[in-house]
């Protein structure tokens, strides 16, 4: 059985730190998970066979949670989402780290969300529970949802 | 070199239409994800403007190399 990435996914979340003055081993000291792409303003990446060596046009972390959560429900994909920085509902630890860190490298957090419906699927919400765990991080959310 | 030999298939804000990804041999949900992923990864949203060249490549407004769609499995 075939256990990479289907190429059809239909839903998954990115969750990013950006700022020219972010340094990502401070958000992969916090965060427990290997993220999908991670360098300062400025310094060389290889960001894959066919595009070669680029350079980090600001500091960023940056997750997809496509390769990670094995679903087509964007639900799962927000849950592991609200999870990596909760890891207990009452534990805000993480979320404060992450917030010292952004506010002292004048950086923001964003989330966006993709999902691509079938014909006459009805396309999901962003629980407002969700939204109210990231509110702490003043991230936006972006939907990029198409039928 | 090879991006010389390449054409533009879409310079334009928001989503392409189906007819770039098959100018690119990719399904359109394949592709939408991959776009998807690279704009985000260049802390890019939607609404952002990028060229899309006939070789996969992605760049910004500015010309500046963002990503290549083939690479986004």
């Amino acid at each position: 059985m075939k256990t990479e990435a289907r190429t059809d996914r239909k839903a998954f979340v990115t969750l990013r730190f950006a700022g020219d003055d972010l340094d990502p081993q401070e958000i992969s000291a916090i965060l427990p998970v290997a993220p999908t792409r991670a360098h300062r303003k400025g310094e060389a990446f290889v960001a894959g066979q066919h595009a070669g060596k680029l350079r980090g046009r600001t500091g960023i972390w940056f997750l997809a949670t496509d390769k990670l959560v094995r679903s087509d429900d964007l639900g799962d994909h927000l849950d592991f989402v609200r999870d990596l920085l909760y890891p207990k509902p009452s534990d805000v630890s993480r979320i404060m780290k992450l917030r010292d860190i952004l506010e002292r490298a004048h950086s923001r957090a964003h989330i966006t969300c993709f999902w691509r419906g079938d014909p006459g699927e009805t396309a999901p919400q962003i629980p407002a529970g969700f939204k109210s765990a990231i509110k702490r991080l003043a991230a936006d959310i972006e939907m990029d949802f198409a039928v | 070199m090879q991006r010389q030999r390449s054409r533009i298939l879409w310079t334009n804000p928001g989503n392409p239409p189906g007819s770039v990804a098959r100018a690119l041999g990719m399904g359109p949900r394949h592709f939408s994800r991959a776009l998807h992923k690279i704009k985000a990864a260049s802390d890019l949203s939607d609404a952002d403007r990028v060229v899309i060249y006939s070789d996969g490549l992605v760049t910004d407004a500015q010309g500046e190399p963002l990503g290549n769609l083939h690479d986004e499995d």
